[in-house]
């Protein structure tokens, strides 16, 4: 009785399909292989009994066996293939530990704190249309006092207070500027108004260190003038630096202050950052803190530059950037500035 | 300087009820900080009782304690006592058993060295009322025994600081009139309060003003027959020690009352300790000494102005009396002193003799001609009302000339336009308003027309106490500290978003490479030692020195970055930092010709061991070429070619360091041959340092490369032909500098358009003579370049290399 027909052939392959379908290693597939189509395979020797069959049959059962053998061989490579990816995979991945090891890290520089605090405060008045303007640290006393109306009596220009330059072979006393506003003078005196524009730079005072004080700090002091130009426009500009420096929820306050170049004279206060307005040791339980100086230019600034003070009006105002970074930051002594200790520059 | 809220509610009236919180908010709106504000204790106050002491013994067992016996008008109490002070029909402050003083302490029935003390006579520092009380609080005939204290002591002790063109505010008077100005209410001037005297013709006290430039008015007042003996009402003592004064003798409170009232500090003098009728204002000197009021000698010199009689020094005007002169209880024979400084001279001598005063705070604020006579006036009539006496002298020394121009300014007024003041603040004051305001500062307003509500234009005479107002500006801001800054708008300028000039490019461009580099950003101060600025080659000549230096260390300006750097580094080592890399972009100064010329530089300093992955054990330490590579990068990324030179060259236009400051140095020039840079190895020796690795330090000429630096970036197609390569390997027997070889290589192209790069890939030394590898980048932006084209090239390269006898490496 011959073993070839089309119900045995439809059993070997739906045996051998299922032994390949639950194989579990590339051995039981080569197993499997030879099984069904090796040389003595259960599938391949079928076809020696081929010739033992009528024509017709032998044409019907030869393709039968010829379709099983190419499906067989089909599934058994896409098996093989499977396990081979699943092969590779194992050899060429990182465990769980080697994967969440850590990186090539790169040490980016930091800007230094100060500076960072210095641009961003730049910027702010950049958006509003502020040009910025330098002059130089070493000042005539002329732009950095009498042209300002500040008084020959004023204790700013005490030796006690500002650093004079020992110069023996110069004509003109020059000292270190106790502040930015001799550049506001000088471009005053260079410029017609209108005039709009941020000085920034480093001062002096004659101070010794300590936790709230320096001989040599940085500032940025704004002016505008031009026609028109009202103390409702001072308060708006500086109401959306604090908003934009701060933050947008920012509380803010203008008090009465006195400055000989300015009139009215006014300090600004900002809601205390620490205590959110509430009261603490650091704003001295005001709930504010003072963040800068300002006010309408001094009709007599304006006349001793050479400015129409009926026609032109202005205002200033100045901030002291180590102030603005501490408060930022919460930085509780100024000379962290200065010293550039690793521990410290690389925390920002 | 502290105020009691309630003596300024006695100045507005008590009949107008503000409360507190009103007060102190209106004294910072109107510009006067608020720097603490103490009330006093109401739950402690209301348990202590005011009590008569009956009977005073000593303790058996301890000498310094005392037995009293003491009443509250209803029950009888005994109590030990520690005070000093305590006398048989004093009336105190009694804390019965189970009142609680100050830092929570409960009052408890106890025995003290075997007496039984039904609670305690206490302080006014135990009820939290003031500090430096000598014993006992003593209490007067004002209060009525049983009561308690709180009905009585009820205050709020405020410290507020004061605007240093505010002279006429010095004081409760100052300040009260500020906010009566503020609530509406009536202001009351008082006018030429000299006049009694000035009437009463008396003799002359002789009083010599050396200089008005020493003091501007000197009122002297000789008063006979004082009793120094009484006692104040307790509400005057009570004031000067709650506002951190100590209550001394009644002479003394009395003055010290007039200055906390008034705002102008006076002087009594002993009559009789004054060597005559006399006294002299006059400059101190040099060699003249003073033993002051709080018991310390000052060395006096001539810029301190001093009060003289016709032997001695004193008092240190403005400042502090002296010892030899003082008022005590036996005085019966005074002078009161009532005077105008010269402020800055004030100032000057407080600073010099670092002595700071409740006298000395006032004065070197400016004082005002009609304080002075007010102070004057008020002290010889409390002094007439509590110690009696009469006056028997009198003098007004003064500087006509100057009160004249004051007096003179003052009619003369300032013109004032409404619509200016309005359009200075951006805001519209009602006229009527503002007049209202502008009379209650006491200035005299005319103006045309009749209608108030429609003129606005005004003539403004200030009064003779405000010489700070002079301008519209000045008018602006009374108006608005009286209408307050929160009425006035935000608003923007019409102009605001036109945009200008931006951030600094350059800059910006140089610190992300730094910053990219991995160096950290650092800011150093601009003062240095002499000694740092050694390291500047000619430094005598181009140092700029400080007149009055802070200290040693800070007595120079810079002369180069190097120093701080140093600081910084040594600072970081010594905090175990490995690995240091730090720039700053700073200012150094420089004297040339009589200028002074400020010139900005870009200083690094490496130290140390970078690690690039620490568990791959990859990391090197900083060396030359690393520092080198930083300036190359540096100035490839800001487009600048530049040229090396090993030799010392002495540019009288550059800043260079000191040869032996350094081991091993680089110049950098541009291709006009002026100095951009260097690179150097220190020498550690030089600057006394002990660290075991070598620190590299790199400068920058920052002026010239940002004439230098381009900005404008212009597209160039990119090259789409594959490139070629070969590689070099060249032998220098030569002196020759690196880029001079890169750009001999260059030159020797011919075709301008073909692109060239070309990287150092080995070295390699050999018999004293280096051999360097090059790797050549050969493209054309034409075509595909074919093997015999590039030979071509080759050998024109190594017929110009011939020139400076390199040759190939033979194999």
């Amino acid at each position: 009785m011959s073993n070839i027909n089309e119900k045995h052939i439809s059993e070997l392959r739906q045996q051998c399909l299922k032994e390949i379908e639950e194989a579990t290693s590339l051995a039981e597939l080569n197993t499997i292989k030879t099984k069904y189509l090796g040389r003595k395979g259960l599938i391949r020797q079928l076809f020696e009994e081929l010739p033992n069959l009528s024509l017709k049959e032998r044409r019907e059962i030869g393709e039968l066996l010829n379709r099983t053998v190419e499906e067989v061989e089909n599934k058994l490579n896409q098996k093989l293939e499977e396990f081979k990816n699943v092969l590779i995979h194992k050899e060429h991945n990182f465990s769980k530990l080697e994967l969440t090891l850590s990186g090539n890290k790169f040490y980016v520089g930091k800007i230094h704190p100060l500076n960072k605090v210095y641009y961003e405060i730049i910027q702010i008045f950049l958006n509003l249309g502020f040009s910025i303007e330098e002059g130089p640290e070493v000042e005539k006393e002329e732009y950095n006092f009498t042209l300002l109306n500040i008084p020959y009596d004023h204790p700013a220009r005490d030796m006690q207070d500002t650093l004079y330059l020992d110069l023996k072979d110069f004509s003109e006393k020059l000292l270190l500027r106790t502040h930015t506003s001799p550049v506001q003078i000088r471009v005053m005196l260079s410029k017609k108004p209108p005039i709009k524009s941020i000085m920034p730079g480093r001062v002096y005072r004659h101070e010794n260190l300590d936790p709230s004080h320096l001989f040599n700090f940085h500032q940025v002091e704004g002016l505008m003038v031009d026609r028109g130009v009202r103390l409702s426009d001072l308060k708006g500009v500086l109401t959306y630096f604090v908003k934009n420096m701060f933050g947008s929820d920012i509380e803010s306050r203008f008090r009465q202050s006195y400055f000989p170049f300015t009139e009215p004279s006014l300090e600004m206060d900002i809601q205390c950052l620490v205590c959110k307005g509430k009261g603490c040791s650091v704003c001295k339980n005001s709930g504010f803190v003072e963040v800068l100086g300002c006010g309408m230019v001094h009709p007599q600034v304006l006349e001793n530059v050479g400015i129409d003070s009926e026609a032109y009006t202005g205002f200033a105002f100045g901030l002291g950037v180590e102030r603005i970074a501490m408060l930022k930051y919460r930085i509780d002594d100024i000379r962290l500035f200065y010293e550039n200790d690793y521990r410290f520059i690389t925390q920002f | 300087m502290k105020l009691s809220i309630n003596w300024i509610k006695e100045l507005l009236g008590k009949q107008n009820s503000i409360s507190d919180d009103d007060i102190i908010e209106a004294i910072e709106q109107l510009g006067y900080e608020v720097e603490s504000v103490n009330k006093f204790n109401k739950d402690i106050l209301s348990k202590i009782k005011v009590v008569k002491v009956l009977k005073v013994e000593k303790h058996p067992k301890a000498d310094k304690l005392s037995l009293c016996e003491i009443t509250d008008g209803t029950n009888y109490y005994k109590v030990v006592c520690g005070a000093p002070n305590v006398y048989s029909d004093m009336i105190t402050a009694y804390a019965p058993v189970g009142s609680c003083i100050t830092g929570g302490v409960i009052i408890q029935e106890k025995e003290i060295r075997g007496v039984n003390s039904q609670g305690m006579l206490c302080s006014a520092e135990e009820l939290g009322l003031y500090k430096e009380s000598i014993g006992i609080l003593e209490l007067d005939n004002s209060f009525s025994i049983g009561d308690t204290l709180d009905k009585y002591l009820d205050d709020t002790i405020i410290e507020i600081s004061t605007p240093a063109n505010r002279y006429d505010c010095l004081g409760h008077i100052g300040i009260s009139k500020e906010l009566k100005i503020k609530f509406g209410l009536e202001v009351i001037e008082n006018i030429d309060p000299l006049s009694y005297l000035e009437k009463k013709k008396l003799p002359f006290f002789n009083v010599k003003i050396s200089s008005y430039d020493l003091c501007k008015r000197y009122i002297a007042i000789k008063m006979s027959s004082i009793n120094n003996k009484i006692k104040l009402p307790f509400y005057i003592t009570f004031r000067i020690n709650s506002l951190g004064l100590r209550s001394i003798n009644p002479l003394v409170d009395i003055s010290n009352y007039i200055m906390l009232e008034v705002g102008h500090s006076i002087h009594i003098f002993d009559a009789n300790k004054l060597y005559s009728d006399k006294i002299i204002i006059r400059n101190a000197n040099n060699t003249e000494k003073v033993l002051a009021l709080d018991g310390k000698e000052y060395n006096l010199s001539d810029d301190i102005i001093v009060i003289s009689d016709e032997q001695k020094p004193v008092a240190i005007a403005g400042i502090i009396g002296a010892e030899n002169s003082c008022v005590d209880i036996e005085t019966s024979n005074i002078l009161i002193e009532s005077a105008v400084f010269n402020r800055s001279k004030i100032r000057l001598a407080r600073k010099k003799l670092n002595l700071n005063t409740e006298a000395s705070y006032r004065f070197e604020r400016g004082s005002s001609f009609l304080l002075c006579e007010i102070a004057a006036v008020k002290a010889y009539q409390m002094i007439e009302k509590y110690c009696g006496g009469e006056i028997v002298k009198f003098a007004d020394e003064k500087d006509f000339e100057y009160y004249n121009s004051l007096i003179s300014f003052n009619t003369n007024g300032i013109k004032i336009d409404l619509n200016f003041i309005n359009s200075l603040l951006g805001i519209k004051i009602p006229p009527q308003k503002f007049i209202d305001i502008i009379q209650n500062l006491g200035c005299k307003v005319k103006f045309n027309g009749d209608n108030i509500s429609t003129t606005h234009s005004f003539i403004i005479v200030p009064p003779l106490t405000r010489q700070d107002i002079k301008f519209q500006a000045d008018i602006a801001e009374e108006v608005m500290r009286f209408i307050g800054y929160d009425k006035i708008p935000e608003t923007l300028p019409h102009n605001i978003f036109e945009v200008k000039k931006s951030i600094d490019n350059f800059k910006e461009e140089i610190k992300k490479v730094m910053i990219s580099v991995g160096l950290n950003e650092a800011i150093n101060y601009s003062l240095c030692s002499a000694r740092e600025n050694e390291v500047i080659f000619n430094n005598e000549n181009l140092k700029v020195k400080v007149l009055n230096p802070i200290s040693a260390e800070y007595s120079e300006l810079r002369l180069s970055l190097l120093s701080g750097l140093i600081k910084n580094l040594v600072l970081n080592y010594n905090n175990q930092i490995e690995e240091i890399g730090l720039f700053e972009i700073g200012k150094v100064f420089y004297k040339k010709n009589k200028e002074i010329i400020e010139e900005e530089k870009l200083g690094i300093i490496l130290y140390g061991k970078k690690d690039l992955l620490l568990w791959k054990k990859i990391s090197l330490d900083y060396d030359f070429y690393y520092a080198v590579g930083i300036i190359e990068t540096l100035f490839e990324r800001l487009g600048i070619p530049y040229l090396k030179e090993v030799s010392n060259i002495k540019n009288t236009e550059y800043l260079l360091p000191k040869d032996n400051y350094f081991n091993n140095i680089i110049y950098f020039l541009d291709y006009y041959k002026n100095l951009i840079g260097l690179v150097g190895e220190i020498n550690k020796d030089m600057f006394k340092l002990k660290l075991p690795k070598n620190i590299f330090y790199c400068e920058v000429n920052l002026p010239r490369c940002r004439e230098l630096f381009k900005e404008e970036k212009i597209f160039s197609p990119i090259l789409k032909f594959p490139p070629v390569f070969r590689d070099l390997c060249v032998v220098i027997n030569n002196d020759i500098t690196y880029p001079e070889i890169i750009n001999a290589i260059y030159s020797s192209i011919k075709n301008k358009n073909l692109f060239l790069d070309i990287n150092l890939i080995d070295i390699y030394k050999r018999d004293g003579l280096l051999s360097l590898t090059l790797s050549l980048k050969f493209q054309s932006p034409t075509k595909t370049l074919k093997d015999e084209e590039v030979e071509v090239i080759i050998n024109d390269i190594l017929q110009e290399l011939n020139k400076y006898g390199i040759q190939l490496r033979q194999k």
